[in-house]
């Protein structure tokens, strides 16, 4: 019998493990990149270069709309309520503060909200910037 | 002998590269119209209350600018110099020695970019003590 030397047949691997591999890093990356997006309040934030985000949107972030309305993780707060909720976030450690504020609205606000996080022990902010443009 | 009906079998199994191809397609596509999100940057200044907690450990007074609006038109006061434009401002900061630090104050009634951009003027030129300054008086 030369059954067993005859002509080797060809197998085409299985591409099918791969494929969907390759649907589950689509889906994974697309959703990703949706959450990241959607996680910030779209600002129309001053348009500098900036440095590096070194707190990269961890601690506090305080969003100030166009109209001056205080938003912290997506929820209208009244800014007058910002040192009860400084203390409650500070038990532990003063968080670090990134003001993330509409270039258009007037410093009367910025200050009052400046002036309540000095206040409260706050060294420092770090005032998100959109780079693409300066001057 | 079954060796002619198992070639028959292989070479009739379906091409997978045709839905390789498309599945890259479909993955350039998603990739060229997603929206992604532009990665913010940061200005870092210190913050103090107007007479309230600024750093007085140095006897050397630190360098004011002034953001204030005039005639419609924001402006930025050093000393006695008013500079129309962040580029004016730009190159009067160049002739200070950045030791002493900057501070900003902005006045009400000017629009907060107008500040960041003086923060932003002050890092530009190499200072490293900025400290964005709010109105003490104000409730």
């Amino acid at each position: 019998m030369r059954l067993g030397r005859g002509q080797p047949v060809r197998r085409t691997p299985d591409l099918t493990p791969m494929v969907d591999v390759i649907f589950l890093l689509i889906v994974f990356f697309l959703a990703a990149a949706r959450l990241e997006q959607d996680r910030r309040e779209p600002v129309d934030l001053p348009q500098q270069s900036g440095e590096p985000d070194r707190s990269r949107g961890e601690g506090l972030v305080l969003t100030l709309m166009g109209d001056g309305a205080l938003r912290i993780a997506g929820v209208s707060r009244d800014i007058d309520a910002l040192p009860a909720l400084l203390a409650e976030a500070s038990r532990e450690q003063m968080p670090s503060v990134t003001l993330r504020a509409n270039r258009e609205v007037d410093v009367a606000v910025v200050d009052r909200v400046i002036r309540i996080l000095a206040r409260s022990g706050v060294p420092g902010v770090e005032i998100a910037v959109a780079p693409g443009g300066g001057s | 002998m079954n060796l002619s009906r198992r070639r028959r079998e292989s070479s009739d199994a379906p091409s997978l590269s045709s839905l390789i191809d498309v599945v890259f397609l479909l993955l350039a596509y998603f990739v060229l119209t997603a929206a992604f999100a532009i990665p913010e940057r940061s200005l870092t200044p210190a913050i103090s209350v107007d007479g309230q907690g600024a750093d007085q450990s140095s006897d050397i007074e630190p360098q004011v600018i002034q953001v204030r609006a005039q005639q419609g038109q924001v402006v930025y006061q050093l000393g006695a110099q008013t500079h129309a434009s962040v580029k004016e401002l730009r190159t009067a900061l160049r002739q200070l020695p950045q030791a002493p630090g900057l501070v900003i104050k902005a006045e009400p009634g000017t629009p907060f970019g107008a500040g960041a951009a003086a923060v932003q003027a002050g890092r530009d030129i190499g200072f490293e003590d900025i400290t964005w300054s709010a109105d003490g008086d104000a409730p």
